[in-house]
């Protein structure tokens, strides 16, 4: 289990924080945590739907208005 | 006035609380079939586009309303919707997306909806009219312009195969799977019927059409620039309540914020904005006037807009994000 990488997306816009996601997972392996921060909703909502459809294990916490989602690569 | 007050400013009010609510923007509903195969928010559209049909349908049968297709001025719907559809990509939202998020208190939305204004108010009126003009100029015949026309079925044979295959995909989708909004069947159960209310709103001031946001943002820049009360009408009042159903949604679910990108990022949102008032405005429609109303109305020009919308937000998806 490595350190979690945190990508903290909260300034970025549509279509930005999806795609980012994407890029910084395409470089990571089985095992690898990322924690995205958002404050968006709706780049929640992409970000967290196209990692489960992935397979990886996704979980979504709102801490006031910001989100945060933990993602375990499978 | 009041009337029209009346009788436009809630339905806004109610677009942008689901709007809001529903997490409805179709830039995004059109870009995840491309980046990330998913489909969901692309079935809340579709949803939306079947019920409203359904009903608009119904009613015209009844006697109540009048449903007529576009003309089908079909370079304008190729040229247009393709210039709005990049334009959405660095815009950060699509018409009606960019104008729900005004509520939000996303300034570079705000950033976008002065460009979309000033890029329809140009194409209406000004400095762009000449280009519009001529792609407007070729326009296949008035009874080629429906989708029954164009295929040669009856009218009724074409609703059935679009609702009831629409329904039929629909149904075989996976359970919705939600993480702060509504879900996808309640967004777009909310919003097909927002647009089916909007015609019978218009009606009883004898305007024959839905939603649209690309005339009524240009008639509140006309009214603002020029004084011209004359232009104000349901649109205008409809498209002003939109931010702030969606600035009450936003409120009572504790996420209205102000926030704001780059201040380059916020410079292409002005630069996507004015594309997407030009493309809009001699497309003939946007991604409500055309996707929503439009299809609606089984206009083939809507649909042809539509098309070109969706490869134009692909495309500035892949030139402006993915290719970096």
């Amino acid at each position: 289990m490595s350190e979690p990488t945190t990508l903290d997306l909260k300034g970025e816009i549509c279509p930005d924080p999806l795609i980012q996601v994407q890029d910084a997972m395409k470089k990571g392996g089985a095992g690898d945590c990322f924690v995205v921060l958002l404050v968006y909703p709706l780049a929640v909502e992409n970000v967290a739907r196209w990692a489960e459809a992935e397979g990886h294990a996704v979980d979504v916490a709102q801490k006031g208005s910001e989100w945060e989602i933990r993602i375990a690569m499978a | 006035m009041i009337k029209i007050l009346a009788l436009g400013l809630p339905v806004g009010l109610v677009l942008g609380y689901a709007l809001q609510r529903g997490r409805f923007c179709m830039y995004t509903a059109f870009r995840d079939l491309l980046i990330s195969r998913d489909a969901t928010l692309f079935r809340a559209y579709i949803l939306a586009l079947i019920i409203q049909m359904a009903i608009i349908h119904g009613l015209d049968a009844a006697g109540f309303l009048t449903v007529r297709h576009f003309a089908f001025t079909w370079l304008a719907a190729i040229v247009g919707g393709s210039i709005f559809g990049v334009g959405i990509t660095l815009a950060g939202g699509c018409s009606s997306g960019s104008w729900y998020r005004v509520g939000e208190g996303m300034v570079g939305s705000w950033v976008a909806v002065m460009g979309y204004g000033l890029g329809v108010a140009a194409t209406f009126w000004g400095a762009l009219r000449p280009a519009a003009g001529y792609l407007i100029s070729f326009e296949a015949p008035y009874d080629m312009g429906s989708l029954q026309g164009l295929t040669g079925l009856p009218k009724w044979a074409v609703l059935a195969i679009l609702i009831g295959g629409g329904g039929i995909w629909l149904a075989r989708a996976p359970r919705p799977k939600v993480f702060t909004g509504w879900p996808w069947t309640k967004a777009g159960a909310a919003i097909g019927l927002i647009a089916a209310l909007a015609w019978v709103s218009s009606a009883f001031i004898g305007r024959n059409y839905g939603l649209s946001f690309t005339g009524p943002t240009g008639s509140l820049v006309r009214y603002i620039t020029t004084g011209q009360i004359s232009a104000v009408g349901w649109g205008t009042w409809m498209i002003m309540g939109v931010p702030l159903g969606a600035f009450i949604a936003a409120s009572w679910s504790g996420e209205f914020k102000w926030r704001a990108p780059a201040p380059d990022r916020m410079v292409k949102q002005l630069i996507g904005g004015i594309m997407m008032g030009f493309g809009a405005a001699t497309a003939g429609g946007c991604n409500i006037g055309h996707s929503l109303t439009g299809i609606g109305a089984l206009s083939a020009t809507s649909l042809l807009a539509t098309i070109f919308i969706i490869l134009g937000s692909w495309l500035g998806t892949y030139l402006f994000f993915m290719r970096r």
